[in-house]
């Protein structure tokens, strides 16, 4: 129950997100190695969407926004909205504001099974394909290890930064694995690199249709799931005596937020500090209730997505950076600047 | 509504090969308060915990004739509110959205989406009919008037003094529109002042609403002016139990506590003064 006053600020922060995530997607069709004005942009829009309004963009450049731009900038803000809703669910699953796909080692974990599938597997994008269930399984894997690690770590005296070193452990022997596998049977060591660092630039319609219905389905259970994770801030016992099951929303939100980190993973690689930076943020201007954090998330994690993809294709122009690097350089610093304020020390 | 009867029979605890509890009898009849006392490591916690379907347990503990662990969680909720000794305050959260957290067993907590204005109804209740979203902040409003919140309602919930929280987690409680109140050390963290204030509140709140109060309390004294019935835990057995009169001698206190006391019988029950035998050698 979200009293009055949370609601409109809910209410205004999701507005101001809408705003933010059509202006940013907008810049991100429109500039490129070939700018496009905006309002034939637009132009152009309307018309595929079956209205007569504006200039469009001639033929060439239209298919550029067509068949480049848009499922770029649709797959970008797919990935980054998931990654910052798994991000702000791990966060409230483990009442750990530090917690992040990418830190957990689920980012890592889905590259691994990915990795393993695509290379000696029988590969199979799309529903029920074997890449996303890898993944999948791969993100629970490497969840699971980063939590079981840090329980037993835990035991030995540690706060909140514990599940954090757990996941750095996880991540790194993940991802030397992952490395290793990819190693053992690429020819391209450039791809290579360029996947780990995350790369949305192989943006096609159909990698969208691909990871769409796993998306769906993660990001319906975990918007779902913001009552009880506010009730589970409480803590498990009280929660338990409101009448919430503590280890079923946890099953739950960490089966869903694995599955959103697995579809992010498969099509665009490992793309950290995420769902870190995007559930602070919006924490500040939404408030902490899950059920705001939660679609806030999802709607500011696609829009800095989006803003990230656009720079790295632009700062260094004609070549591309990988987008994991632009997210590193906003997200690592913020991450020490939240060490500093206390995060983990409550 | 049914009334709130709590019946404790042979309840016992085992954590890890420990046994926290042996064959505890505990009866509470609707309105009354029981105060759960007895020396460091009693049980006394593990009992409320117990009554409160937190822990697992042998022997039954029954609700009206219903037995507690076999409630559906939610159900159960409707029914027991509990405030545990060092509450988990979450971050960020104000007065009125604590308070609101008590709805939680009378709310859907699967919304259509998470944007959705209202959740769902209530699947299953106690009541029958599915309180709607103005019932809930009705309930809420009235708790934090009970609790004198009222000008605190928008404060986080973090920044509140020692007895605040403990209103707060108290209205919490009652906003759950339990029939029985457990209440683990609620004075632990207030100095004496509020800690009257607070055992008074829960006094009125027991005499008006009807609640069966069932709370651990180490002050022995607060314990025999405020309780009507008390249970002497120790070692995880009941020792004594009855009116604090009966519960509270100064041969008992030596026996189980180790300690020298002096009882006296006051006008709302019994005072215990701790006696240093150095000092009572000299007056005598």
């Amino acid at each position: 129950m979200l009293a009055p006053g949370a609601r409109r600020r809910q209410g205004r922060a999701v507005a101001a997100t809408v705003a933010v995530l059509l202006a940013v997607a907008l810049a991100g069709v429109s500039i490129g190695a070939v700018d496009l004005p905006f309002d034939q942009v637009l132009g152009s829009l309307a018309r595929h969407l079956g209205l007569d309004a504006g200039t469009p963009l001639p033929g060439v450049e239209d298919a550029i926004l067509v068949e480049w731009r848009l499922p770029r900038v649709l797959l970008a803000g797919l990935v980054g909205g998931l990654l910052a809703v798994a991000g702000a669910s791990y966060q409230g699953v483990f009442r750990n504001p530090l917690a992040d796909p990418y830190l957990l080692g689920a980012a890592a974990g889905a590259g691994l099974g990915a990795t393993l599938v695509i290379e000696w597997g029988p590969a199979r994008f799309g529903p029920l394909g074997t890449v996303p269930a890898a993944a999948f399984v791969g993100a629970l894997v490497g969840v699971g290890l980063a939590y079981a690690l840090g329980t037993v770590a835990a035991r030995h005296g540690g706060g909140t930064a514990t599940l954090l070193l757990a996941g750095v452990a996880v991540t790194a022997f993940l991802t030397a694995a992952q490395t290793l596998a990819q190693q053992a049977h690429s020819e391209d060591l450039r791809q290579v690199y360029s996947w780990i660092l995350g790369n949305l630039g192989t943006a096609q319609w159909d990698t969208l249709g691909d990871v769409l219905p796993y998306a769906a389905v993660a990001v319906a259970l975990l918007l779902g799931c913001g009552r009880s994770l506010d009730v589970l801030a409480v803590g498990d016992e009280e929660a338990s005596t409101l009448g919430v099951r503590p280890e079923r929303v946890r099953l739950v939100v960490l089966l869903a937020a694995s599955l959103a980190t697995a579809s992010a993973v498969a099509v665009s690689g490992l793309i950290g500090f995420v769902g870190l930076v995007v559930p602070h943020v919006v924490r500040r201007l939404a408030g902490t209730s899950y059920r705001s954090v939660l679609p806030v998330s999802l709607l500011g994690g696609a829009a800095f997505m989006i803003l990230c993809d656009l720079v790295s294709r632009t700062v260094l122009a004609p070549s591309e950076l990988p987008v994991g690097v632009v997210t590193a350089f906003v997200g690592a610093p913020f991450f020490a600047a939240l060490l500093r304020v206390g995060g983990p020390s409550r | 509504m049914s009334a709130g009867r709590l019946e404790v029979t042979g309840v016992s605890v085992v954590l890890g090969r420990a046994a926290v509890l042996r064959d505890v009898d505990l009866t509470a009849e609707p309105g009354t308060w029981t105060g759960v006392v007895g020396p460091n490591g009693a049980g006394k916690s593990t009992l409320l915990r117990a009554v409160a379907g937190l822990v697992r347990h042998g022997g039954r503990v029954l609700l009206d004739g219903r037995e507690v662990a076999r409630m559906d969680a939610r159900h159960r909720a409707t029914r027991i509110g509990y405030a545990p000794q060092v509450p988990v305050l979450p971050e960020g959260v104000t007065v009125r959205e604590y308070v609101h957290l008590g709805r939680t067993p009378y709310r859907s907590l699967v919304p259509i989406a998470g944007l959705s204005r209202r959740g769902g109804p209530v699947p299953s209740g106690p009541g029958g009919a599915a309180p709607r979203v103005a019932d809930d902040r009705a309930v809420v409003e009235r708790a934090l008037r009970r609790l004198d919140l009222d000008g605190l309602a928008t404060r986080s919930l973090r920044t509140l003094s020692g007895g605040e929280r403990q209103r707060a987690v108290l209205a919490r409680a009652l906003a759950q529109e339990p029939q029985v109140l457990l209440l683990d050390e609620p004075t632990t963290a207030l100095d004496l002042g509020h800690a009257q204030q607070l055992l008074e509140l829960v006094d009125t709140l027991r005499a008006e609403e009807g609640l069966t109060v069932v709370s651990t309390l180490h002050d022995l004294t607060l314990a025999g002016e405020y309780a009507q019935h008390l249970v002497l835990l120790a070692a995880g057995r009941v020792v004594a139990a009855g009116p604090p009169g009966e519960v509270l001698t100064e041969a008992s206190l030596a026996a189980h506590y180790g300690a020298r006391a002096e009882v006296t019988a006051g006008p709302d029950g019994v005072r215990v003064v701790p006696v240093r035998r150095r000092s009572a050698a000299r007056v005598r």
